[in-house]
């Protein structure tokens, strides 16, 4: 059986977290980035989330997108993960990766038993129209299985 | 269901899990029977929680509100030992109708058999 992780690293990681729940995100990615550096994504993807969350809430983009995406390929299939590339896709990505990712997590409420607001599904088919898609298309896309775009 | 085992909670305070919302702490005792945790889980996760599929876990399960999760990493614990993360989210609200969350919690608790 595996042991406990060390408490140290734990205590860190949620050290971030706190720093999260009060906006210092500058001290939040610090640790965060120390974490990763020292002992790696011990959490499946969710400390390179908290860095991306960083990232974007200081403008850092290009590391967001970086971080957002390690998470992903640590966890795929997590909706938490899937939801935030593909909001932080429609305020800094391609309108083509926007549609992608959106529509994915979109499958993704589906396939979890969710809901999908009247206005979320309007702006994925305004990003399909905007790239060629026809609605009629993106509906019927929209009940397919989930498949993480990309990764 | 009642297994007859024991855990203890594991966090940056001493036997004290947040679950009622930030900043307000509910105690559990040091040491406690896994099906008086089973009601607090319940407890924690509010009614019409959902189980979230394709994740590594063995059970993860999801407020209705998506600001509350809960995951069994019992068998498949990804390199620690059996345990199970308390976490709750945030709405990061960068937009209207912006329905990701931020993760401002992840406790760990672990399992020990007596």
């Amino acid at each position: 059986m595996a042991n406990h992780l060390p408490s140290q690293q734990i205590n860190l990681y949620q050290q971030a977290l706190a720093h999260i729940r009060k906006q210092k995100y500058a001290d939040a990615r610090d640790i965060l980035e120390g974490i990763i550096r020292d002992y790696g994504d011990f959490e499946r993807g969710a400390i390179n989330q908290s860095l991306g969350n960083c990232y974007e809430d200081l403008g850092e983009f290009a590391k967001a997108r970086e971080a957002y995406l390690a998470a992903l390929r640590q966890e795929s299939g997590n909706p938490y993960f899937v939801d935030t590339y593909a909001a932080f896709l429609r305020l800094h990505g391609s309108k083509q990766e926007f549609y992608d990712w959106e529509l994915a997590s979109i499958q993704l409420v589906l396939e979890n038993g969710g809901v999908v607001t009247p206005e979320r599904r309007a702006a994925l088919m305004r990003a399909g129209e905007s790239i060629g898609e026809t609605s009629e298309k993106t509906t019927a896309r929209m009940s397919e299985q989930f498949v993480p775009p990309g990764l | 269901m009642a297994r007859d085992v024991t855990v203890f909670i594991a966090t940056t305070v001493g036997p004290t899990v947040i679950i009622k919302g930030i900043g307000t702490a509910a105690r559990f005792a040091s040491y406690e029977r896994v099906e008086g945790v089973a009601d607090s889980v319940m407890d924690f996760l509010g009614p019409g929680a959902t189980r979230v599929e394709r994740t590594g876990s063995d059970l993860m399960l999801r407020s209705s509100d998506g600001t509350r999760s809960i995951r069994l990493d019992l068998i498949n614990s990804h390199g620690d030992a059996p345990h199970i993360n308390l976490e709750m989210w945030q709405n990061a609200n960068r937009f209207p109708g912006d329905t990701r969350m931020t993760q401002v919690m992840n406790e760990h608790i672990y399992p020990a058999v007596p």
